[in-house]
């Protein structure tokens, strides 16, 4: 188990590396952010003497290389515009993100799961086209357009909502729910297909003989096996869930890291991109790696095989 | 008197004592919320260029001099007189009786402080460039102030009305530091400030000791919401009274609405395609007078106007905006003839036409992708064939500017920096070794340096006629217009836009 865990830690450190690296250098090669740090009017000298201050007149290297020994001790830089600390920007919107995500997670799961077992226990009756029909409507649909198709009608038309905003939890449900229906279609249809799978298995139906209520069937025996896949994937949809978040925050003007990064990329304050997307690909990788630990939980067999494999 | 009349008298005085000091009418009362599409970097006016911070610093804080909201002239504000004793000495009487939100008065030691510290180097601040003119600052008493130019500085009228250049508290910023400064500032303005959640919202109070009388809003809340599309449902649903930069297509659609309407007027930015006569970029067939002179008369301006902006700019003979100083209505722009831009053209050599590039950049030209088209299609008729160039990311077109690498024609957009003066536009884009300067000769930089330097303003009008006869003469440019800004506001204020793009939510009254 530990050897386990020790080796899926040195694969996210690689990740880690990976993604800095090329944050660092696509950032860098795309514009100036000097000339947009200065008045139109600057005088070249202005420009020469803002790259000097900010280091950016180095070698790429040199520059990726302090870039990544000071990320090491927590220090991505100061934002170009307000001078704090980048690192304690996405701290401080950190809640707000996890806030939106984690309700975009509850909704997501509170749809997907009971439709997808409803769904592979109906199978092919109209309850289950309907639900599939769902789902593939819900995946074609743009987060941005959704999100704002449910300001018009919660906010604009029937006004019981608040259209955008963080404060009260009013203010949480249209992009929770934006969010969640972002997440429910995939994780509907896994969990669709693992518990068609899991309720042919010979176990259910021994089960089903012994006179064992259905519903312990259902939720005990075959929906703890048919999470397995849900859970693994889980942590790679928790990656698309802050992907959504991006579009979620902006839509909402909700105050979170990926809103944050979304303003500074326009403005091109590149160490407040920088560590922001690294910040998030980090807790992208610990999403991983906790839902592998969880797998093992559900299912002995990964943990024991890779203890003595 | 009859007694009776006295009691009169007296009732009616009493009447009207009551009416001042009544509740209802004099109070502050309501809450204004306000969306920007984005948030500033800093609440200390001296230490930001940002036209969002100078919104909201305005409200908390007060500069030397104003601008007249109809007239765009500088007027008196925190200072009473601006006057020339020599033409390098100005004397600036100050308003008495006024008080920082800290209670600490304001008086020619705040002037002097704010001054220094705008000008020291350690300070960094990003408009000490707007103030190097400034040689010393004087107190002469508590309420007067003497400034000593180095050079005579015929623009010091306009430059005190500059957004960033506000009025600081010395003891306030000295006690707590600049970087507490930075996120609690303390003004002299109509509001005080309460709390500012960067990112998300900044929330002010009436001063209801403000030096002018209460404001009637009672809390003002600028919202930061990026996407559009948000602002305008809330704006539709209640939730956001007044936003900034309404897209044109969404013009109907809140006017339409029942709840809002638009409120558009003209501003500083003002458009125009410049071409590099000089050949500081390469040799092109700019360099002849004729071909620039053709290309004047194969755009139809007009047309764009109507067509691609509604009707929301307003035609720029010469370049310069009819708002600002120097503008000389007796001059008109080439008459739209395809005909003769095409006997012109053969006339240089050019019976074909040629091929050019039309550069374009993202950012500050409103529907700049349809303006480009046009003007593409203007000159493809007279055979010119375009190739366009669009630079999505700002910092690469200013630099690409800069670098003298801007070949061919540039659709190239201007905004003064705040200064309602020729000077702001004509110096940068025509006088040698400036980096934007594509066209250049000895007689105009000597003419651009005299008006620079002459306080006197008749003197100055007449320079920059002349100046302007010449551009057009040589056809330097295509003058296209001034934009629009485009802002919408609940139904429930008396507000309107501004033409220098300062919101001035705190002038705002209920209906």
């Amino acid at each position: 188990m530990q050897v386990y865990i020790l080796h899926r830690l040195f694969q996210a450190l690689f990740v880690c590396l990976g993604i800095s690296l090329i944050t660092f250098f696509l950032l860098h090669v795309v514009g100036d952010p000097v000339l947009l740090l200065l008045p139109q009017a600057a005088s070249d000298a202005d420009v020469a003497l803002l790259k000097d201050q900010l280091g950016l007149d180095r070698p790429l290297a040199a520059q990726y290389l302090s870039f990544l020994t000071d990320a090491l001790r927590g220090d991505f830089g100061r934002s170009l515009f307000t001078q704090d600390s980048a690192f304690a920007l996405i701290l401080e919107r950190l809640p707000a993100t996890l806030e939106l995500t984690l309700a975009g997670m509850l909704v997501g799961l509170g749809i997907a799961i009971p439709l997808g077992v409803i769904s592979a226990v109906k199978r092919g009756a109209l309850t289950d086209r309907l639900c599939t029909v769902g789902a593939v409507a819900g995946q074609a649909m743009p987060i941005f357009w959704l999100g704002i198709m449910l300001i018009l009608v919660f906010a604009v038309k029937f006004r019981v909502l608040p259209a955008s905003g963080r404060g009260t939890v009013w203010h949480l449900i249209l992009p929770a729910v934006t969010l969640g229906a972002y997440l429910a279609p995939l994780t509907m249809r896994l969990t669709r297909s693992g518990m068609l799978d899991v309720l042919t298995q010979d176990y259910i139906r021994t089960a089903r003989a012994k006179g064992v209520r259905e519903r312990v069937v259902l939720f005990k025996h075959a929906l703890r096996n048919a999470a397995i896949p849900i859970v693994t994937i889980l942590g790679v949809q928790f990656g698309r869930l802050l992907g959504g978040a991006v579009v979620t925050e902006t839509v909402f003007a909700w105050p979170g890291v990926a809103s944050l990064a979304v303003k500074a990329i326009r403005t091109y304050d590149y160490p407040v991109v920088q560590g922001a997307v690294v910040f998030l690909a980090l807790v992208v990788v610990l999403a991983n790696l906790l839902a592998d630990v969880a797998v093992t939980f559900l299912d002995p067999r990964i943990r024991l095989g890779r203890e003595h494999g | 008197m009859k007694r009776s009349h006295v009691f009169l008298v007296l009732a009616l005085v009493w009447g009207l004592i009551g009416l001042g000091a009544g509740p209802a009418a004099g109070m502050p009362k309501g809450r204004v919320v306000v969306a920007l599409a984005t948030d500033t970097s800093t609440m200390d006016p001296h230490m930001h260029t940002e036209r969002m911070g100078i919104i909201m610093n305005q409200h908390i804080f007060d500069t030397l001099l104003a601008r007249d909201t109809k007239t765009y002239q500088p007027i008196a504000h925190l200072a009473e007189s601006v006057k020339s004793v020599n033409p390098t000495t100005w004397e600036l009487k100050l308003r008495r009786g006024v008080k920082f939100h800290n209670g600490e008065p304001f008086t020619a030691e705040s002037v002097k402080f704010s001054f220094d510290r705008v000008l020291n180097p350690e300070q960094k601040s990003p408009i000490r460039g707007n103030f190097t003119w400034a040689k010393s600052v004087d107190v002469v008493d508590d309420h007067t102030v003497r400034i000593t130019t180095h050079k005579p500085y015929p623009l010091i009228h306009e430059i005190l009305t500059f957004g960033n250049f506000a009025m600081v508290p010395p003891r306030y910023v000295k006690e707590k530091g600049d970087a507490y400064f930075a996120k609690n500032p303390v003004g002299t303005g109509p509001y005080r400030f309460v709390e500012w959640r960067k990112g998300e919202r900044l929330t002010v109070e009436a001063n209801e000791q403000y030096w002018k009388g209460a404001p009637a809003i009672k809390t003002i809340v600028f919202r930061i919401i990026p996407e559009t599309a948000t602002q305008i449902a809330e704006l539709l649903s209640g939730g956001v009274d007044i936003l900034r930069a309404v897209p044109p297509d969404q013009i109907s659609a809140i006017g339409t609405s029942g709840v809002a309407r638009v409120s558009a007027t003209q501003i500083l930015r003002v458009v125009f395609l410049q071409m590099d006569g000089d050949g500081r970029a390469g040799k092109t067939p700019l360099s002849d007078v004729r071909v620039r002179r053709a290309i004047n008369h194969a755009v139809n301006v007009d047309e764009i106007i109507q067509k691609v902006l509604g009707g929301l700019a307003v035609r720029t003979p010469a370049g310069t905006n009819p708002m600002a100083f120097g503008f000389d209505p007796a001059i008109k722009p080439y008459a739209f003839d395809p005909d003769r831009a095409r006997k012109l053209l053969t006339d240089a050599g050019f019976p074909n036409g040629f091929g050019i590039t039309l550069n374009t950049y993202a950012g500050s030209v409103v529907n700049v992708e349809q303006v480009g088209q046009a003007v593409m299609g203007y000159l493809s008729r007279v055979g010119i064939k375009v190739r366009p160039r669009h630079f999505a990311d700002v910092g690469q077109y200013l630099a690409t500017f800069r670098g003298s690498k801007l070949d061919g024609i540039t659709m190239h957009s201007w905004g003064y920096n705040s200064v309602f003066d020729s000077d702001a536009i004509y110096y940068i884009h025509f006088h040698a070794g400036e980096p934007y300067a594509y066209n250049t000769s000895q007689e105009m930089d000597q003419w651009l340096e005299e008006a620079r330097a002459t306080v006197d303003s008749k003197k100055r009008q007449e320079l920059y006629s002349r100046f302007e006869r010449f551009i057009v003469d040589q056809a330097y440019w295509v003058p296209m217009y001034a934009q629009f800004t485009i802002e919408a506001v609940s139904n429930k204020l008396n507000y309107e836009a501004s033409g220098d793009e300062i919101m001035r939510v705190h002038a705002a009254t209920w209906k």
